[in-house]
């Protein structure tokens, strides 16, 4: 695993937007299980782009950011527009966000927030940016086949914006712990989804048991480690926020870990899997006050991929109002 | 690792089948409660008693618990 540390780089605020349309669940079991109640469904007019560029223009607006002032924007996503170009090249124009920005994507999923607060915050203190913009979310229920209950009633639609400052004065680091095990690779996968070609279809495919397998191995694990290498415990995390797979691996991985319950904090049940953005979003509905509190974030998932980002001592994030297209 | 307490702990996943019904020959997938949920139980419940990592392929290539309980001796 790769441990280390960014310093003095703040989040100021956090936007998540959701599509109007909801879909509910109706197999007792499979909610009783996965916890997932409904989901937000994009219309086949709305990408993934959208939903970031709403969170991002509501979350400039809220905190009355000069776009001139952002100048490293980072998008996240596994359905972005197009495979070139990059989707972060559309959103630097269409938020009117300058030329002289940095604009790249990363292809990752449930990893992906945590991942990309990882890259934009050390491009941030390379580049001395005063601001920087994260954009994470998925269209997943684009991807899925209808006739696969068990992956097309879990996930949901979700984008998120982050903005984060370079702080000049002493102020508290991120902590990250990040890896990859690509042995896993198939294990979710989009198989004809690219260049490799295979007799597959190209909706997506699942491995549900070796992805809950991973989960209670791997997760548990990974925030042990995290959580002695910052010289905490379980009791003293305030506030941690998981990538949202499925409520009975969450469960499952919270009490392995020891953590309190009302320490814990969900959105599975209104909204899904919403894949890379299921941090954020849940961060946003959850509405917490994170001043002086000691926040775990963690994600999981394809790749396989994972990542743990512990902040201590946290600054107040503002969240903006949730955005519904 | 005892045969006896796997079959227990098997039964414990279950809410609506007979525990007489759990047995070493027992072809766990024709069990009327057995799906891809119950499927999960049993890879939390091997993970939790035997700290143990049961994978999809061991779970599709066993017929019966005898199966089961042979790949996580092997494991172990």
């Amino acid at each position: 695993m790769s441990q280390f540390e960014v310093s003095n780089i703040v989040i100021d605020g956090i936007a998540a937007a959701v599509p109007k349309n909801t879909i509910r669940n109706y197999d007792e079991k499979f909610i009783q299980t996965t916890g997932v109640e409904s989901r937000r469904i994009a219309s086949d007019t709305i990408c993934t782009s959208d939903l970031c560029y709403e969170a991002a223009d509501q979350l400039l607006n809220d905190l009355k950011i000069d776009r001139n002032d952002i100048s490293v924007l980072v998008f996240v996503s596994q359905t972005p527009d197009y495979f070139l170009p990059s989707s972060s090249s559309i959103l630097q124009n269409r938020l009117g966000l300058s030329q002289s920005s940095v604009a790249i994507d990363i292809s990752l999923g449930c990893s992906g927030y945590v991942y990309g607060l990882s890259v934009i915050s050390s491009l941030m203190k390379t580049t001395q940016a005063k601001f920087g913009l994260l954009l994470v979310g998925d269209t997943i229920s684009k991807i899925v086949d209808q006739n696969d209950s068990s992956t097309n009633n879990l996930f949901g639609d979700a984008g998120s914006a982050t903005i984060l400052r370079n702080e000049y004065q002493n102020h508290n680091s991120f902590s990250f712990d990040l890896g990859t095990d690509g042995s896993g690779s198939e294990i979710i996968i989009q198989p004809n989804s690219g260049y490799r070609k295979s007799n597959a279809n190209s909706f997506l495919k699942m491995n549900g048991m070796d992805v809950f397998g991973f989960g209670i191995s791997k997760v548990p694990q990974l925030v042990k480690n995290i959580i002695v290498q910052n010289n905490l415990n379980q009791e003293s995390l305030d506030q941690s926020y998981f990538h949202q797979a499925n409520l009975f691996m969450n469960f499952k991985i919270a009490k392995k870990i020891g953590l309190e319950d009302s320490n814990v904090f969900y959105s599975i049940k209104d909204f899904g899997n919403t894949s890379s953005a299921s941090i954020p979003l849940t961060m946003v509905v959850n509405n917490q006050d994170t001043t002086c509190k000691n926040l775990l974030l963690c994600g999981f998932g394809v790749g396989l991929s994972w990542g743990a980002l512990i902040i201590k001592n946290c600054n107040k994030i503002y969240f903006s109002k949730l955005i519904e297209l | 690792m005892n045969l006896e307490v796997f079959l227990t702990h098997f039964a414990s996943i279950l809410d609506d089948t007979d525990v007489s019904l759990i047995q070493a020959d027992t072809r766990f997938r024709d069990l009327n409660e057995w799906d891809s949920l119950t499927a999960l139980s049993l890879i939390a419940m091997v993970d939790e008693e035997y700290q143990i990592k049961l994978t999809g392929e061991d779970i599709l290539s066993s017929v019966t618990l005898q199966d089961l309980f042979d790949k996580l001796k092997a494991k172990a």
